[in-house]
């Protein structure tokens, strides 16, 4: 077993490759319960296999990662689906079962085989739908309901699974702003609740707004890693995205806030 | 409304749509060619059944007209409602497990496997009858098997099993099939005919060992597929979504194509090809209540049952029989495009 710190989450130097294409090229990252952390990075960066190897979907063919010190390559898929959330990329879902149904969803891991939800199914549900303000979206089926109500009702059904690690997969793509404001700040509320949030972002200013802490990823690997003012530098930026940015300091506090520029003779 | 609200209603129709189909199926086998009185084919059934018969006087019935609702009959009607309702579970459970509304039970190649077999046999001109069955149906059988055998390890790449590449081995090998099976009918055309009445589905000869065989292995099918009802839900709303739930993805789909194929391996052995059945019936009950599979699969089971006995009741009345695997596409083709015309009205 490991000695010191058992860390919310604990990526240890993994690598991620489908055939001769390296997608992850030795990743150690350690993330504390209860904070927001943003996964940042270009296109074909590693930022989805990432998460996707948290959530346990990719199987690293080096190293592991470990929830509160314990191998997640050892737990049993119920299990681990009761300590990490994860939600993908919303992609329009093809049925029409109505939103309540989606969330008890979330309760699959704690319910046995030849049961149905029970009464506290149901209160946990509601709870979570109140609190991601979907409950009065309960009867309405889950393809009538728009990208940033049908985003929150995934967010309940994660809330619902009552894990202490939520990973998600670019959760404000395809949103418009007061949307995106809304689900970012839904997700920071459950970071300050106790939860470890694990974010794979694009907007870079929504990243530094939101989050604790940001990783930014470049070919398979972390290039920079902290505070936004830490990361979010001209230097990385630049490095990372081939951009020049222009970056005001400390609007929000201390967080920077980027322009890009356009490039020279474009 | 959720499912939740809904659920003793549900509970409540199931029991009645048990009860109804069980009706139709005595019902059923009180109509037929040999001219026997509804009131005389009900006392013959009624008097079987343990205690109830005891009332039933037993009157002047003639043996023959008891062997002919007994033994001729009873297996065909409790054939088809099996059959019927083994291959709508297996529509509804693929067409929930590949997202593909055209999802049939004959997609991953069953049905060709097992016409294949089926025509080698009648080629070899082997209708000899071992125990119970004819070496046809166990040909078909093991080819039905045999096929979809092949097609699962066309599909699989390491653990995974591909939805498209499972319906697309199926389409493929399902023609490789056909076309050997082509090649056999132009090379013995005296048996042609044969091959293509085997091919239209019919019901009509089943035994009643056929029958003591068939029906526990759908039955048992048809539960299994309902019990995992909750986790084709999931899996319908993504796959990676189900995993991060804690459905094992890869072994229910495994479980259930396995399930499933022996299902309808055994209802093709016996029909032959009775198409339509496995793409209308869950549909319909899509189209009347909703898509969660908890109520579509046990619903379609019993819907398929019912229409596959109706089916066969129809085929029965006309003095030369019609084959009820083109009933069944003669009259569902119809109600399942009204009833498809009503809903669009209701989107609209």
């Amino acid at each position: 077993m490991r000695q010191g710190k058992a860390y919310s989450i604990e990526v240890r130097d993994i690598e991620v490759s489908f055939g001769d294409l390296n997608v992850l090229k030795g990743i150690s990252l350690q993330m504390e319960k209860g904070r927001f952390y943003g996964i940042l990075g270009p296109n074909g960066s590693g930022k989805t296999t990432l998460l996707k190897s948290m959530a346990r979907a990719l199987r690293p063919q080096k190293g592991a990662i470990y929830v509160n010190g314990e191998d997640i390559s050892r737990m049993k898929a119920r299990e681990l689906s009761k300590k990490i959330a994860c939600l993908y990329q919303s992609t329009g879902i093809a049925c029409d079962y109505p939103v309540m149904d989606v969330v008890l969803m979330g309760r699959y891991p704690y319910i046995k085989r030849f049961q149905t939800e029970s009464a506290k199914d149901w209160e946990i549900a509601k709870k979570a739908m109140i609190a991601s303000n979907v409950w009065h979206l309960k009867d309405r089926r889950i393809n009538e309901i728009s990208g940033g109500e049908r985003q929150r009702v995934f967010i309940a059904r994660a809330l619902v699974q009552e894990t202490d690690i939520v990973l998600l997969d670019e959760p404000i793509s395809h949103l418009d702003i007061q949307h995106q404001i809304e689900i970012l700040e839904l997700v920071g509320k459950m970071a300050r609740e106790g939860k470890t949030i694990i974010a794979v972002l694009h907007d870079l200013n929504f990243a530094s707004m939101y989050c604790d802490h940001l990783i930014m990823l470049k070919d398979g690997k972390v290039i920079a890693q902290g505070e936004p003012q830490k990361v979010l530098t001209e230097e990385t930026v630049n490095k990372v995205y081939g951009v020049k940015p222009f970056i005001i300091e400390g609007m929000d506090g201390s967080r920077p806030y980027i322009l890009p520029l356009k490039r020279q003779g474009a | 409304m959720t499912f939740g609200d809904k659920k003793y209603r549900y509970r409540f129709a199931l029991i009645f749509g048990i009860l109804l189909l069980f009706f139709l199926v005595l019902f059923s086998a009180t109509v037929g060619a040999a001219n026997i009185s509804i009131f005389d084919a009900l006392r013959i059934l009624v008097r079987r059944i343990p205690f109830a018969g005891r009332f039933v006087p037993a009157g002047e019935i003639s043996r023959t007209h008891e062997l002919i609702v007994l033994n001729i009959r009873l297996p065909r009607v409790i054939a088809a409602a099996i059959i019927g309702a083994g291959l709508s579970a297996v529509g509804a459970t693929y067409q929930g497990m590949f997202a593909n509304p055209m999802a049939d039970p004959y997609v991953l190649g069953v049905s060709a496997g097992a016409a294949l077999g089926a025509s080698i046999a009648i080629v070899m001109g082997t209708d000899k009858v071992v125990g119970g069955f004819g070496i046809i149906t166990a040909v078909a059988f093991v080819f039905a098997l045999l096929t979809v055998f092949i097609v699962f390890n066309i599909a699989k790449t390491g653990v995974k099993l591909s939805n498209t590449h499972l319906l697309l081995a199926g389409v493929a090998v399902s023609f490789f099939a056909s076309s050997v099976m082509s090649v056999l009918m132009v090379l013995n055309r005296d048996k042609v005919s044969n091959i293509t009445y085997w091919m239209m589905g019919s019901i009509a000869f089943t035994s009643w060992r056929q029958v003591l065989i068939l029906a526990p292995l759908v039955v048992a099918g048809i539960v299994v597929v309902c019990v995992f009802a909750r986790e084709l839900n999931i899996i319908a709303v993504g796959e990676d979504e189900a995993r991060s739930l804690g459905v094992e993805v890869e072994k229910v789909k495994k479980l259930l194509l396995v399930v499933c194929s022996v299902v309808v391996a055994a209802c093709v052995a016996v029909s032959g090809v009775i198409g339509f059945v496995g793409l209308i019936v869950p549909h319909t009950v899509r189209l009347i209540s909703r898509s969660d599979n908890r109520v579509v699969l046990p619903f379609s089971a019993i819907g398929g049952g019912m229409f596959l006995v109706l089916c066969d009741t129809i085929s029965r009345i006309p003095t030369a029989e019609i084959p009820v695997g083109v009933l069944t596409s003669m009259f569902g083709a119809p109600y399942f495009i009204s009833v498809l015309i009503r809903n669009k009205k209701k989107v609209v």
